[in-house]
């Protein structure tokens, strides 16, 4: 009796998509956004752009993390995440119009950057000195070329995942394996550099060893979220039936679970090693968050991104029942909003002109039109393939997965 | 030390899906010592079996409950109370400076302690095990149902028959360590 003999495979899904309810919403959302966005550039220049930058970095966080994610479950052989893989690689397909959306950062760097002002950069001495580095010329290449890197590895590894659909083997596997161990290496890097000029340059006098790294903990705890939510609803809708069931729900909750610890770990360690050094130049990044009405925002921020998850998910059917799982992921998305709001809000605006917080509400809504935009984009990239890669040699495994 | 029974039957099975298949009947038919002995861990023979959530679990929360009241009592003591000293200015109880030792304590206890009694309560609390010098096919290519002598169903003949009923292969009973 072999292998083939005792696992009889459900009935193959074909193609699956986003409910059109879904469609509609993130219809809706993007109208939303688009009024938001337009309606502040004919009020506030810096404000438009604020927004237009949060949007812009959440949706191209979850646009890289597919590429990234694609890359770990490789290189960490988990096969419980077979099933579920069309979810992250759908996600890559925003990294095309999500890049060319980055890139027109450039026209706002007036209103947010400091130092894209060359007579600002001549008058300040440590300005002066970054130059080399903070220059649109330099901008533009590296962030351009980091950008067309990711673009190139998510068509790679996601191209090679369609041949296999087709002509099986192992051969696909055994070259995504290689290109995730390149990718990996390339992703710190570029990830670190696209979190300096868009998100630490705000900050130009300001500096963090630990800033790319807590870039990197919020691409991964957004992007996990993301995947819960989508197969989250997937599994209470019956979509995948035989493929996809809480067990893999569970392992996906635990990734969840532990960049949501992660997240917490680095940020505090931001947070300590600024505070213990109390070096002027450092503590100013946590200074003008204390100030003009930021404290108590800053002070919502672990809640929303640790504390409240941390809890709802450290029981086990917080992580495998969908219905306790997809409500602490749309937390999540919604932290990491805010947490882009306290990156960018505070920072623009210097002296006399420092920002005062206030409500979000404009850069919510275009966080939301970002947010559409990018489910559009995902539902029509999901919706072109057979949602379940069934010539993958650890299929077998995925479905007899428990957890 | 691992608690051994010296008697009682095993059978083999030459696919997991007909282990997890025989686990179900084994459980339903009433017998609560059998156990599973199989080359490589069958998803789902847990649940199959019947066997309950472990308990473990409780005590790594407080485990790591200890960790982090432990780690603060200490600093705080030594730090406010015992031996004050100035560091850069900031207060005595200076709350994030504590932050990653209590952090440690908690991972250091729950690990360790964890550890420990899944060690123990492994031991303790397992179905009594074959002798060890019974050669079975479980350490290749079989999925061995061991059914214990110790089971208040108990009975050779009857153990015997059940299992072929199963559908295994080399039913065999064991008594005193040798095949009979």
């Amino acid at each position: 009796m072999s292998a083939s003999h005792s696992h009889t495979l459900p009935d193959a899904p074909g193609r699956v998509g986003l409910p059109g309810l879904v469609q509609g919403l993130a219809g809706v959302a993007v109208l939303v956004g688009a009024a938001a966005i337009a309606w502040a550039f004919s009020h506030d220049a810096t404000l438009a752009w604020s927004t237009y930058l949060i949007g812009m970095f959440f949706a191209l966080g979850l646009g890289v993390f597919g590429v990234a994610w694609l890359a770990i479950l490789t290189l960490a052989g988990s096969a419980w995440s077979v099933t579920m893989r069309r979810i992250p690689e759908a996600m890559t397909a925003w990294l095309v119009p999500g890049g060319v959306l980055a890139m027109l950062v450039t026209f706002g760097a007036h209103s947010l950057y400091h130092w894209s002002d060359t007579e600002a950069v001549a008058a300040d001495a440590l300005l002066t000195h970054k130059a080399p580095f903070l220059n649109m010329g330099m901008f533009g290449a590296l962030v351009g070329g980091s950008l067309l890197l990711w673009v190139v590895f998510a068509t790679w590894i996601v191209g090679v995942s369609r041949r296999q659909d087709r002509d099986g083997g192992m051969a696909a596997t055994r070259t995504t394996r290689n290109a995730s161990a390149i990718f990996m290496v390339i992703f710190a890097l570029t990830l670190s550099i696209v979190s300096f000029y868009f998100l630490l340059s705000l900050d130009a006098h300001w500096f963090s060893t630990m800033f790319a790294v807590l870039v990197f903990t919020d691409v991964l705890q957004t992007g996990t979220a993301f995947v819960a939510i989508v197969a989250g609803l997937f599994v209470s809708a019956g979509v995948l039936k035989g493929f996809l069931n809480e067990n893999h729900l569970h392992s996906l909750g635990k990734m969840v679970f532990a960049t949501t610890g992660f997240w917490a770990y680095i940020y505090f360690c931001q947070f300590m090693l600024i505070w213990y050094a109390n070096i002027p130049e450092e503590t100013v990044y946590f200074l003008r968050r204390a100030d003009n009405g930021w404290l108590p925002y800053m002070l919502l921020l672990p809640v929303f991104k640790f504390v409240v998850p941390f809890l709802l998910m450290l029981p086990r059917a917080g992580k495998r029942s969908p219905g306790r799982l997809v409500p602490v992921a749309m937390l999540i998305l919604f932290a990491q909003f805010w947490e882009l709001y306290l990156m960018v809000g505070p920072a623009v605006g210097h002296g006399g002109e420092a920002a005062h917080a206030h409500l979000p509400l404009v850069e919510f809504a275009g966080t939301l039109g970002f947010l559409g935009l990018f489910t559009l984009v995902f539902g029509w990239a999901l919706a072109r393939h057979g949602a379940v890669p069934l010539k993958d040699p650890s299929l077998a495994e995925c479905l007899e997965y428990h957890s | 030390m691992m608690p051994i029974s010296t008697t009682g039957v095993l059978a083999e099975f030459y696919e997991p899906a007909e282990a997890l298949a025989a686990a179900v009947k084994v459980r339903d038919a009433g017998w609560t010592h059998f156990d599973f002995l199989t080359p490589f861990p069958v998803h789902g023979l847990d649940d199959a079996m019947g066997q309950k959530r472990s308990w473990i679990p409780w005590a790594t929360a407080a485990l790591a409950l200890g960790g982090i009241l432990f780690a603060q009592g200490l600093q705080n003591y030594v730090m406010v109370y015992d031996w004050p000293m100035n560091f850069g200015g900031k207060p005595h109880a200076a709350w994030p400076s504590f932050v990653p030792v209590t952090f440690e304590a908690m991972v250091f206890w729950a690990a360790l302690g964890s550890a420990a009694i899944a060690i123990i309560a492994g031991k303790r609390d397992t179905v009594p095990q074959p002798p060890p010098d019974v050669p079975t096919g479980a350490t290749v290519d079989r999925f061995v149902l061991w059914i214990s002598a110790t089971d208040p169903k108990w009975q050779a003949e009857g153990a015997q028959q059940f299992a072929r009923s199963l559908g295994a292969g080399n039913v065999r009973l064991i008594n005193g360590g040798a095949d009979v």
